[in-house]
């Protein structure tokens, strides 16, 4: 059994019923793998979605497509943008708690030195999490950002 | 099974996956199964089944009537 704790940053465009927002989430996944041949990317926050695949980084691609197609799904009888954003905010605090409880416990897993993830650069596990919604009135080339991208949490360095 | 393991969950149907509707809360991430949505009881992959049975905390009760 493999599970690694990650936090993940995405920005995405998304159009809506009259308008174009911005969608910037900060959030967690579990990545794991039972038989090391299937490996699923569960939601936490947010939460309610999960993609796969034959290995990490497929599992993570996937899970990044499947957040692009949950934001579509919302955008689609949001009358308008506020609707959307409200939406949108529900959807990233509907948090997987069984999920999240496997996360927390790969984060001492990590701490304890039974995880090796050196191909995920490291954030602490306390980072915050968040969704911001954008109403894109004035398009600007300077706005183009991808997103932190995933890394893997780690216990945060006590004070 | 979700008659059986989330009574009164409720499906719907979107344009490009299904949400289940339970105790408050949405899975969004079923997939419509082979040929979209023009089937009844479409097929859908154990897997995304068990990630929402795991979301909705009713994995025991779904293992049990889908052999997962």
């Amino acid at each position: 059994m493999e599970r690694y704790p990650i936090l993940f940053g995405r920005h995405e465009l998304i159009e809506g019923n009259g308008f174009i927002a911005r969608v910037e989430v900060s959030g967690r996944t579990l990545l794991s793998s039972e038989d090391g041949e299937e490996y699923w990317a569960e939601g936490i926050n947010p939460g309610g979605f999960a993609g796969k695949g034959a290995g990490p980084g497929e599992a993570l691609a996937s899970f990044c497509e499947e957040l692009r197609v949950v934001l579509f799904d919302i955008a689609l009888d949001a009358p308008d943008f506020a609707a959307f954003k409200t939406r949108v905010q529900r959807f990233f605090w509907e948090t997987n708690k069984p999920a999240l409880r496997e996360w927390e416990a790969a984060v001492n897993d990590v701490r304890d030195g039974k995880v090796s993830a050196d191909w995920l650069i490291q954030r602490p596990a306390d980072s915050p999490r968040s969704v911001n919604v954008v109403l894109v009135q004035q398009p600007n080339a300077v706005n183009n950002q991808e997103g932190d991208g995933a890394a893997i949490a780690v216990p945060p360095i006590a004070a | 099974m979700l008659d059986a393991c989330a009574p009164g969950a409720r499906i719907e149907p979107r344009q490009h996956r299904n949400w289940v509707h339970y105790n408050g809360q949405t899975y969004r991430g079923l997939p419509l199964g082979k040929h979209g949505k023009s089937r009844q009881n479409a097929e859908i992959e154990t897997g995304h089944v068990k990630k929402m049975a795991r979301f909705f905390e009713i994995l025991p009760c779904a293992q049990q009537h889908l052999n997962l």
